[in-house]
């Protein structure tokens, strides 16, 4: 499926945007569908630490520290799993990294590990569209 | 770059993916 770059109303004559998608993010009872970013770059996903909250997820309750780097550098973080589903394409298992970051600080991130290997993305900023299908293996 | 068989081919983004990957695939293992 083909999805638009979003663009922002503060930047009219900026070329492109951001590739950003809806997903649904299930765990356990709970559900939400928040935006995300698709990010090549990314090493890994980042998911904030409210949007954990929401899923159901307790800090003190986790086991699996990970050491994120990059401008999150020291920032306490935890290795979470959640089910994800974008558009009509079937749910996946997402590996999380769960940092002590707000929403309002950082975005939630879709980056290589894992995002990256569920789907096939090919990105024409050049269009403004950015594509995400099931993975064709070599 | 160097030609790899057929394609052009600070470690902490190896690390932290590494560390999510452990975790994917233990999941995986239940």
């Amino acid at each position: 499926m083909k999805y638009q770059y979003t663009r922002s109303p503060a930047f009219p004559h900026l070329r492109g945007g951001l590739p950003l998608i809806e997903i649904a993010l299930y765990h356990r009872e709970y559900e939400i569908t928040i935006p995300a970013l698709v990010d090549s770059g990314a090493a890994m996903s980042v998911l904030p630490y409210d949007t954990g909250l929401e899923l159901g997820f307790a800090w003190e309750e986790q086991t699996v520290p990970v050491d994120v780097g990059g401008v999150l550098k020291d920032t306490p973080a935890y290795g979470v799993l959640v089910r994800g589903q974008i558009s009509h394409l079937p749910p996946v298992e997402l590996v999380f990294a769960w940092v002590h970051r707000t929403s309002d600080e950082i975005r939630t991130i879709l980056g290589q590990m894992n995002f990256f290997q569920h789907y096939r993305i090919t990105f024409e900023a050049y269009n403004s569209l950015f594509e995400i299908t099931t993975r064709k293996m070599s | 770059f160097e030609r790899g068989d057929e394609y052009p081919v600070d470690d902490s983004p190896y690390k932290v993916a590494y560390q999510l990957q452990q975790l994917w695939e233990e999941h995986n293992k239940v």
